[in-house]
C-alpha cells in the first residue's frame, strides 16, 4: 500500500470515528427531545406527580443541589484556600491532595451506601433530601477543592506579591486580589457541579428514596428527576408512561444544555480576563 | 554620616533549607540617596533587598539571623508589624505586576488596605501619586480602565505610582527595569532622578550603567557576600578590591 | 494606637486562617469517614457470625394468646427473644387449644439444616425451612393473614472470602449464597466490550479535535464533547432502553433485548468524552518542534501524528483510557436499564449480566443484616478497583514526568 492510500485510509477512519461521536450526540438528544417535547406542556413541569406531572422532583432536586452546594461551595473553597495560601506544602498536604485526587474517581454508588451507613442510619435522618444533599455534597467537595486549588494556583504570585508589598494583610490579599482573579474557575466548577448534582442518580436513589410528593422539610424523601426518570423507565407499560419518561429525559437534557451554555459563558469571561 | 542612616544591617545570614544565601551582610543604607546593588546573577543581592521589607518571610524554608533596623528599631523583632513595615518600605517589581483591575483601584490598594475609605482623599491620593510617577498626563482620562491594558512602561509607572500612594519612606526597586524597552526604560530612570529628593531608594540592577547614571552608593555582592561598597563614582572609577574589578571591567559575570 | 492597630489585625488574620483550616480538617475527616463507614461495614460477614445469638420471633400473635417459652410467660410479642444452644419448650395457647413443641438449638452444628430442630408439627401447622439459618413454624388461621409465625433465626457463621470473591451464586435471601464472581466477570466483560467500542472512536476523534480539524470546527466539536460528557447516566440509559434494547432483540430475534451487548454500546459512548479530551488535551500539550522535526524529514502530516505526536501524549492518552475504565466500572444506572441483571456468568454478549454497582443499587433498598453487609463488601471491591486504577495514573504520570 503506498503512502499516499494508508494515509487516506486511517484520515477516513478518523472521520468515520468523529463522525460516529457527533452522530450519536445528535441521534440520542434529537430522539429524546422528538419524542418528549409534545409532551412537554405546562401542567407536566408544574402539575403534581398523580397528574402526571414533574413538579414534586424539580423541586426536590432544586432543594438537593441547594442543600449540597451550601455545604460544598463554602466548606471546599476555604479547605482549598487554606491548603493553597497558607499550609506548608509538606508531604503531608502532598497526601491530601493525592487522596481528594483519588475520591474524585470513586464510584458514586459508594458514595451512596456511605450516605446511606452514616447519614440515613447513623444520624437518623432517614432517606430524605437532607442526607442526599450531605451526601452528595460530600461527594461534590474533593472537585470543588481540586478546582479551586487549580484557580488559586493559576493567579500569578506577582500579584500576591505586589499586594503584601504595599502593606496589605495576608487575608485582605486572599480577598481583594487573590479570590477575584480565581473567581472565573471556581465559578465555572461550581456550575459544572450543579451538572452532575442534577445528573446524579444512584446515591440519590439510596439516601432521598422514591416518594412522589414535594418535600415539606429537609428531613422528608423526595424523587429527583433523575430517579422519576429511571423508575419511570423500569415501570413504563402504557405508551403514556413513555411519554412522560420521554419528557422527563428532554427536561434533564434542557437543563444540562443550559448549564453547560453557562459555564461556557463564564469560562470565557476568565479568558477574556486573563488577556 | 551614622545620623543619617534609615537602615542599619549587622552579620545577616541568610539560609534557604541548607543553602546559605547570605553570609555576614553588614552594611548602612543612607537616606535620601539611591543605593544601588550590583553584582552577578545569584549573587544574592536580590535576596538581600527582599529581607529589607521581609518579603522573604513569604518562604516557608528561609531562615535569618544577624540584625537589619529600621531608624534604630530591628525590624525582624517579634512584635513588629509587619504590614506597617512593608507600608513604611515599599517595593516595586522585577516585572510591571498591576492587579486585575482599574488603574485608580491600583493606586488606592495600599491606602484602602490601611482603611481609608473617603472618596475625595483617595481622588487626591490617585492624582498626586500619578503625578509623581510621571503618568498622570497619559491616564488621567482612562482611570477606570483596566490596569492591564497600559504598555509595559506605564505598568511600571503605575506600580510606582501605587508605592508612592502609601507614602512610604524607602523604595526598594527589584531590577525595574528590566522587562522594559529602552524608551521606557528611560523614562523609569528620570523618574527615580526626582523621586530620590523624597525618598530613599535602594534599586538592585544587573545594568552597572544603570548604577552608574542613577546612584549615588553602590555595593557589589558576589557569592552570597557583600564584597564592597562605597560612593558610585569611586567604585567604578577606583576600586578598592581585585574582585570588583574583575567584575566592572567584565572579566567575568 | 499604633500596636492596638496591629493587635487587631492579628487577631483577623488568626481567625481567617483557622476558619480555613477547620474547613480542610472537615473536609479531609468526611473523605475518610467514607471509607470507614463503608469498610467498617464491608468487613463484617468475613471476620464474625451474623449475630451474637439465635433469636425466635413470634409474629401475629395477639394479645388473648398466651405464650410460654420454658415455662416462663412471653408479654411482649414485639422483640425478638434470645435462645441458648439446647432444648427449649414452646407452650402456646390460642384460641384453637394449646400446643407444646420442643425446640433444639443447635447454632455451631456445620450442617445449617440441623442448627434447628422443631420436635413435631402441631396440627393445622407447617414447618418452612427453606430459607438457610432461619426456620419458621406457621400456625394456619381462618385466613392466611391471621396465619401465626414463629421464627428462630441462628446466626450465620462467618462467610470465607474466598466464597465471597469466587462463589458463582448470588442468593442472598435464600440460601445465605454470596458469591459475586458473576458480577466480577460481568463488571470486567462490559467494561472490556466498552473499551474495545470507545477507546479507538474515542482517540481518533480526539485526533482530530486536536489535529487535523480546522479551528471553526474544533470549536463546535470541543463543547459537543463536553456536552456528551453532561449527559445524566440515566438518560443514556433511557435511550439503550428504547432504541439499542428493541434494535438488539429485532436483530438477534430474541425473547429480550436486555443484554451485555446493550451495555457495552451505552457503556462505550459514555466513556468516549473522557477518552477524547484527554487524547486531546495531552495532544495538545505536545510542543510544535515534535511535529516540525517529523515533517521536516518528509514524514506526512498522518505519519507524524502517529509516529511522533501521539508517542509523546501517549502517557496522557493512557490516563484517559484509564479514567474511561473507571467510569465504565462505576457506571450504575445506565446499566440497569439495559443489562437485564440476572446474577449468572453471561455465556454470550447477547445473555443477561449484572454488574457490582448494579447489584448495590437493586439490593440495597430491601437488604438488612448480612445481606446488607454484603453489598458494601461489593462496595469495597470496586473500592479497591479504584484504588488499583489511581495507582495505575500514577505510574503513568510519573513516567510522563520522567521523560
Amino acid at each position: 500500500m503506498s503512502r499516499k492510500t494508508k494515509d487516506m485510509l486511517i484520515k477516513s477512519l478518523i472521520l468515520l470515528s468523529t463522525g460516529f461521536t457527533v452522530g450519536i450526540l445528535v441521534i440520542i438528544i434529537g430522539y429524546i427531545t422528538f419524542r418528549g417535547f409534545g409532551a412537554l406542556s405546562f401542567d407536566f413541569i408544574f402539575g403534581s406527580a398523580d397528574q402526571g406531572g414533574i413538579w414534586p422532583m424539580i423541586v426536590s432536586t432544586m432543594y438537593i443541589v441547594g442543600i449540597s452546594l451550601a455545604i460544598s461551595v463554602p466548606v471546599g473553597i476555604m479547605a482549598a484556600i487554606y491548603l493553597t495560601e497558607y499550609a506548608k506544602q509538606t508531604r503531608f498536604v502532598g497526601l491530601i491532595r493525592l487522596a481528594t485526587q483519588s475520591l474524585s474517581g470513586i464510584p458514586s454508588i459508594i458514595f451512596g451506601l456511605f450516605g446511606l451507613a452514616l447519614f440515613v442510619r447513623a444520624f437518623g435522618f432517614n432517606v430524605s433530601i437532607l442526607s442526599a444533599g450531605l451526601t452528595l455534597a460530600i461527594m461534590n467537595l474533593p472537585v470543588i477543592i481540586r478546582a479551586t486549588e487549580e484557580a488559586l494556583k493559576s493567579v500569578p504570585q506577582s500579584y500576591r506579591e505586589g499586594s503584601l508589598g504595599l502593606g496589605a494583610t495576608k487575608i485582605y490579599t486572599i480577598w481583594k486580589v487573590v479570590l477575584p482573579s480565581a473567581l472565573p474557575g471556581i465559578l465555572t466548577a461550581v456550575i459544572l457541579a450543579v451538572g452532575r448534582i442534577v445528573g446524579e442518580s444512584a446515591p440519590v436513589l439510596l439516601t432521598a428514596g422514591v416518594l412522589k410528593d414535594v418535600p415539606m422539610s429537609m428531613f422528608d424523601g423526595g424523587r429527583t428527576l433523575t430517579v422519576h426518570l429511571y423508575l419511570l423507565a423500569q415501570e413504563a407499560i402504557s405508551p403514556h408512561d413513555f411519554q412522560i419518561a420521554f419528557a422527563t429525559a428532554t427536561v434533564l437534557i434542557v437543563i444540562v444544555l443550559i448549564i453547560n451554555l453557562v459555564a461556557r459563558f463564564v469560562s470565557a469571561k476568565l479568558d477574556k480576563t486573563k488577556a | 554620616m551614622a545620623e543619617n542612616n534609615k537602615f542599619k544591617v549587622e552579620n545577616l545570614d541568610l539560609f534557604y533549607g541548607d543553602f546559605q544565601a547570605l553570609k555576614s551582610i553588614t552594611m548602612d543604607i543612607e537616606a535620601n540617596k539611591v543605593t544601588a546593588f550590583i553584582g552577578p546573577s545569584g549573587c544574592g543581592k536580590s535576596t538581600f533587598l527582599r529581607t529589607l521589607n521581609r518579603m522573604n518571610d513569604l518562604i516557608d524554608t528561609v531562615r535569618i539571623d544577624g540584625t537589619i533596623q529600621l531608624d534604630h528599631q530591628d525590624i525582624y523583632k517579634k512584635d513588629v508589624d509587619v504590614t506597617d513595615l512593608r507600608r513604611r518600605v515599599g517595593m516595586v517589581f522585577q516585572k510591571p505586576n498591576p492587579f486585575p483591575m482599574s488603574i485608580y483601584d491600583n493606586v488606592v490598594y495600599g491606602p484602602r488596605a490601611q482603611g481609608i475609605k473617603d472618596k475625595k482623599v483617595l481622588d487626591e491620593i490617585v492624582e498626586s501619586s500619578l503625578r509623581a510617577a510621571a503618568l498622570w498626563d497619559e491616564v488621567k482620562d482612562k482611570l477606570h480602565k483596566s490596569g492591564l491594558a497600559l504598555s509595559g512602561g506605564q505598568q511600571q509607572r503605575l506600580c510606582i505610582a501605587r508605592t508612592i500612594a502609601m507614602k512610604p519612606e524607602i523604595i526598594l526597586m527589584d531590577e525595574p527595569t528590566s522587562a522594559l524597552d529602552p524608551i521606557a526604560t528611560l523614562k523609569v530612570e528620570q523618574l527615580m532622578e526626582e523621586l530620590k529628593k523624597e525618598y530613599t531608594i535602594v534599586i538592585v540592577t544587573h545594568s552597572m550603567q544603570q548604577a552608574a547614571r542613577i546612584s549615588d552608593v553602590t555595593a557589589f555582592f558576589l557569592m552570597g557576600e557583600l564584597i564592597e561598597m562605597g560612593d558610585t563614582n569611586e567604585i567604578f572609577s577606583n576600586p578598592k578590591k581585585q574582585q570588583t574589578e574583575d567584575y566592572i571591567t567584565g572579566r567575568f559575570g | 494606637m499604633q500596636s492596638t492597630n496591629h493587635k487587631r489585625k492579628a487577631i483577623v488574620e488568626w481567625i481567617w486562617k483557622h476558619l480555613f483550616l477547620i474547613m480542610a480538617t472537615v473536609s479531609i475527616i468526611s473523605v475518610l469517614t467514607i471509607g470507614f463507614f463503608v469498610i467498617s461495614n464491608g468487613v463484617k460477614p468475613f471476620i464474625g457470625s451474623s449475630s451474637n445469638e439465635t433469636i425466635i420471633y413470634l409474629e401475629k400473635f395477639k394479645a388473648t394468646d398466651q405464650v410460654k417459652l420454658d415455662g416462663e410467660l412471653i408479654t411482649d410479642f414485639k422483640n425478638a427473644i434470645g435462645l441458648e444452644d439446647g432444648v427449649h419448650t414452646l407452650t402456646y395457647i390460642t384460641s384453637d387449644g394449646i400446643e407444646e413443641i420442643d425446640i433444639t438449638v443447635d447454632s455451631k452444628n456445620e450442617d445449617p439444616s440441623q442448627t434447628v430442630i422443631f420436635s413435631d408439627e402441631p396440627e393445622n401447622s407447617s414447618l418452612d425451612e427453606t430459607v438457610k439459618y432461619t426456620s419458621v413454624l406457621t400456625i394456619e388461621g381462618k385466613t392466611s393473614v391471621l396465619d401465626r409465625k414463629i421464627s428462630v433465626v441462628v446466626p450465620e457463621p462467618a462467610y470465607s472470602i474466598v466464597d465471597f470473591l469466587f462463589g458463582s451464586e448470588w442468593k442472598p435471601t435464600s440460601q445465605k449464597l454470596y458469591g459475586i464472581l458473576p458480577m466480577i466477570i460481568g463488571t470486567l466483560g462490559v467494561t472490556a466490550g466498552a473499551l474495545v467500542l470507545g477507546v479507538p472512536i474515542g482517540i481518533l476523534t480526539g485526533v482530530y479535535i486536536a489535529e487535523l480539524a480546522p479551528k471553526r470546527v474544533a470549536q463546535v466539536l470541543r463543547p459537543a464533547v463536553e456536552l456528551l460528557a453532561g449527559i445524566p447516566s440515566v438518560v443514556f440509559g433511557f435511550f439503550g432502553l428504547t432504541v439499542i434494547v428493541p434494535m438488539i432483540q429485532q436483530l438477534f430475534g430474541l425473547a429480550s433485548g436486555t443484554s451485555m451487548l446493550a451495555a457495552i454500546i451505552i457503556l462505550g459512548v459514555m466513556i468516549l468524552p473522557t477518552v477524547i479530551s484527554m487524547t486531546a488535551t495531552s495532544l495538545r500539550a505536545v510542543p510544535n518542534y515534535y511535529r516540525e522535526g517529523s515533517l521536516a524529514l518528509g514524514a506526512t502530516k498522518i505519519q507524524t501524528i502517529f509516529s511522533v505526536t501521539m508517542r509523546a501524549a501517549r502517557s496522557g492518552i493512557l490516563t484517559g483510557v484509564v479514567l474511561g475504565i473507571g467510569r465504565a466500572v462505576g457506571e450504575t444506572m445506565a446499566v440497569i436499564l439495559v443489562a437485564g441483571n440476572s446474577p449468572q456468568v453471561p455465556d454470550s454478549i447477547l445473555s443477561s449480566v449484572r454488574t457490582l454497582t448494579s447489584s448495590i443499587a437493586l439490593e440495597m433498598s430491601y437488604a438488612s443484616g448480612r445481606h446488607s453487609e454484603m453489598l458494601y463488601a461489593i462496595g469495597i471491591v470496586l473500592f479497591l478497583f479504584i484504588v488499583v486504577l489511581n495507582v495505575v495514573i500514577m505510574r503513568l504520570n510519573k513516567k510522563a514526568g520522567d521523560h
